[in-house]
């Protein structure tokens, strides 16, 4: 029993040893699975200019886990093709995100591009000669067509772009159930008043027409969040969200930043409106208790009619709703002028979240083009849809999925966020109602208030 | 066979009725990460009840947790830093503990008391990684277990218990012409077994179920560990929208849950024993 008490503990560190030392199992995110490696493989003639580099890409976000390690795949191919990059990415979830990136801040282990939001942090790196100028990325002639002074202007400072920001974010609409208002004889409501009118129907007419009185017209978050939209029929700017502040708008009477907190007459008219909606009856008493993944599930589930959420997010949430509801429908309702002549509907616009290329890129030229090519059409097209002739073909201009599992995995969100002119190869009636429904918001899309005052420089 | 009284009756029902609510409050969140595992996800998303028997049984949930190589690599990454982590660390902390039984060694209090820092004060995040990073195990599977691989909680245990050993087999051993590394293998190790295996089930507990460790030092994806992944998957909670996360499905993430903590709920009834007995043995005569 001793000896083999003595003769078991060397054994077993060597297994240990040995497993530990055997080559990991391919990675999804890293080169190509599958794919031969770089020194098997005849380069490309583009390839064969360059010294092969790595660029380690930082982002916050799951999506390899279940997600679509095809991107991860078509992407690694492309750039190992024509740049001779190895694109390694680190994929870290958005709870824990911030705190690794102060660990390798602080130990100076920067990755090649990171994304990222903290504005302080960002200054600072950017002050330090840490986030090097993304600008020839940021002035590439596919975004001539955008709005730089829209989009890429919150990290511009000294005649540089330093963030490269690629999707505005769809914005986020008031949702109905589309079909639940036919069986009511009503149409999409077009302000308070007439939303109130469907909230009350959905809960008092029996919208499912299931014979029980089972569904509430409106129910939301006991934070309150998710409900600017609401808020903002009444107060004079976008995004606000009651208990957290903000709010802050442009008074055109004096030209001064102000809260809408202040704003007194127009506050107690949106408190009136949900206070009216409490007292008959008509708003689910459960709010104050539900999170955004309750009032989502009571939405999807038939209980009730009215959501937020961006439009992006809309064809998967009608799929669940079909799964039981086959002729369900969902529409948006159009954006409501608020009394500071703006919608109520936003863009995420000018948020301080950009991609950075830091000091430690191995080729800030390279680093560029990879800039670009993630983040253009392409990119964005290998993201959402996979790679033409193995995902889709488009023989003759019609699109075609090519197997099941790349279209139940394909991710069309990032071509409806796009600020790129992107069509959806594969249209979705849903999206493309909600954009009809919002269309009066290219007139009405506005700078945020507090923009830096610096100037961009001019298309090129 | 003496009749109980009334009284105490009432006392033993009073207990059984009060531990058969404790189990239930412990028992039901389990059931209902199970039933929701078990149910179609638009089944499974329903608010408003409790899942408890589930409405339509499938088992795809489980079917696509399988089908997934990143999971099933997951729980292999799991599995080896479990492995490797609770070995190496019982065995260095039986080895550290010994050492520090050996009072009339100069300075040895003072390495008592240097652990015994560390149980009140830890190095912090940023010095942590910059230690690992400088050691070379950035992305390695060893970073989630060289690092932390003694706890000073255990060493303590591990002390007072090889301090109640009387000290006269150590001396007698010694006598017979033992080495100090031949009495302890030889000696004081096979009678330490329960403590041991205490030991072991609380390194092999906390590794298993460690989380930040992969998020800070494992880069790549196909080395993260179970939990990591876990966490990735309960936190999918925004379906295909412009941040690009994908939605797997209520049932699928509380499938994965289920999943991840079934060895050790498979594990733990047969090594329970091993938890209050070590425990008295360390703690009674320290």
């Amino acid at each position: 029993m001793k000896k083999r008490l003595i003769s078991v503990i060397p054994a077993l560190a060597a297994i240990l040893t040995l497993v530990s030392c055997s080559p990991a199992a391919p990675s999804s995110s890293a080169s190509p699975a599958g794919q031969p490696s770089g020194s098997s493989q005849q380069p490309p003639a583009e390839q064969a200019n360059y010294q092969p580099v790595t660029f380690h890409v930082m982002i916050r976000g799951t999506a390899d886990t279940f997600g679509v390690p095809r991107t991860a795949e078509i992407q690694a191919k492309t750039v190992k093709d024509r740049w001779n990059i190895d694109l390694k990415y680190e994929m870290v979830d958005k709870n824990t995100y911030n705190e690794k990136v102060t660990a390798k801040f602080a130990a100076a282990d920067f990755p090649s591009i990171l994304y990222y939001g903290d504005a302080k942090v960002i200054q600072n790196a950017i002050d330090s000669k840490v986030f090097v100028p993304v600008t020839k990325a940021v002035m590439s002639p596919e975004y001539d067509n955008v709005d730089r002074q829209l989009y890429f202007i919150r990290w511009y400072q000294n005649g540089e772009y330093y963030g490269f920001n690629y999707h505005s974010g769809a914005p986020e609409t008031i949702n109905l159930r589309g079909d639940w208002l036919k069986n009511l004889n009503m149409e999409v409501p077009k302000n308070p008043e007439e939303l109130k009118e469907v909230i009350a129907a959905m809960t008092n007419n029996d919208p499912d027409q299931n014979g029980k009185n089972d569904t509430y017209g409106l129910t939301m978050q006991g934070d309150l969040g998710m409900t600017g939209q609401f808020w903002s029929m009444f107060l004079p700017a976008p995004r606000i969200i009651p208990t957290k502040g903000a709010g802050l708008y442009i008074d055109s009477k004096d030209n001064t930043v102000k809260t809408i907190l202040d704003d007194v007459p127009n506050m107690e008219k949106a408190l009136a409106w949900f206070n009216s909606l409490y007292q008959e009856g008509i708003l689910d008493p459960m709010y104050v208790t539900l999170k955004q993944q309750d009032v989502e599930a009571k939405f999807v589930s038939n209980q009730s009619g009215v959501w937020v959420k961006e439009i992006g997010g809309l064809p998967s949430r009608l799929a669940q709703i079909q799964n039981n509801v086959p002729d369900a429908e969902i529409v948006a309702m159009p954006p409501v002028e608020t009394v500071s002549g703006v919608t109520n509907y936003d863009l995420v616009a000018f948020k301080s979240d950009c991609y950075f290329m830091t000091k430690d890129a191995p080729d800030v030229e390279r680093g560029y083009e990879l800039l670009k090519y993630l983040y253009g059409k392409e990119g964005i097209y290998a993201e959402a849809y996979g790679e033409e002739g193995v995902e889709y073909s488009l023989q003759g201009g019609a699109f075609q999925w090519l197997n099941e599992e790349a279209r139940e995995r394909s991710n069309p969100a990032r071509v409806i966020s796009s600020y790129l002119d992107l069509q959806l190869l594969d249209p979705i009636p849903v999206v493309e109602n909600a954009f009809q429904a919002i269309q009066a918001m290219a007139s009405w899309i506005r700078i945020l208030p507090l923009t830096p005052q610096q100037q961009s420089p001019t298309t090129s | 066979m003496q009749r109980k009284s009334l009284s105490n009756r009432l006392f033993q029902f009073g207990l059984i009725c009060y531990m058969l609510l404790l189990s239930a409050i412990m028992l039901l969140p389990l059931v209902n990460v199970l039933c929701l595992s078990l149910e179609p996800n638009y089944i499974a998303i329903e608010p408003g009840r409790l899942h408890l028997i589930p409405q339509k049984i499938t088992l795809k949930a489980y079917e696509d947790i399988f089908r997934n190589g990143q999971i099933m690599r997951s729980f292999g990454n799991s599995i080896f830093i479990t492995v490797a982590g609770s070995l190496l660390g019982t065995l260095f902390t039986a080895m550290m503990g010994y050492g520090l039984c050996h009072t009339h060694i100069k300075g040895i209090h003072f390495v008592s008391y240097m652990i015994l820092f560390t149980m009140m004060f830890s190095g912090g995040i940023i010095p942590s990684y910059i230690l690992v990073k400088n050691l070379g195990l950035m992305n390695s599977l060893w970073a989630m277990v060289l690092p932390s691989m003694m706890s000073a909680y255990n060493v303590i245990l591990m002390r007072s218990f090889f301090r109640s050993l009387p000290p006269e087999l150590a001396e007698s051993a010694l006598i017979d012409g033992c080495n100090e590394m031949q009495t302890f293998v030889l000696i004081i190790l096979p009678l330490s077994k329960a403590i041991l295996a205490t030991i072991l089930l609380f390194y092999a507990v906390g590794r298993w179920n460690s989380f930040f460790d992969g998020v800070m030092y494992i880069t790549d994806q196909a080395k993260k560990p179970m939990q990591v992944i876990l966490r990735e998957i309960l936190i999918m909670s925004d379906n295909v929208d412009t941040s690009g996360d994908l939605d797997v499905g209520m049932n699928v993430k509380m499938a994965t849950a289920f999943v991840t903590v079934l060895p050790i709920l498979c594990v733990y009834p047969f090594l329970q024993k091993y938890f209050t007995k070590g425990v008295m043995l360390g703690a009674v005569k320290g």
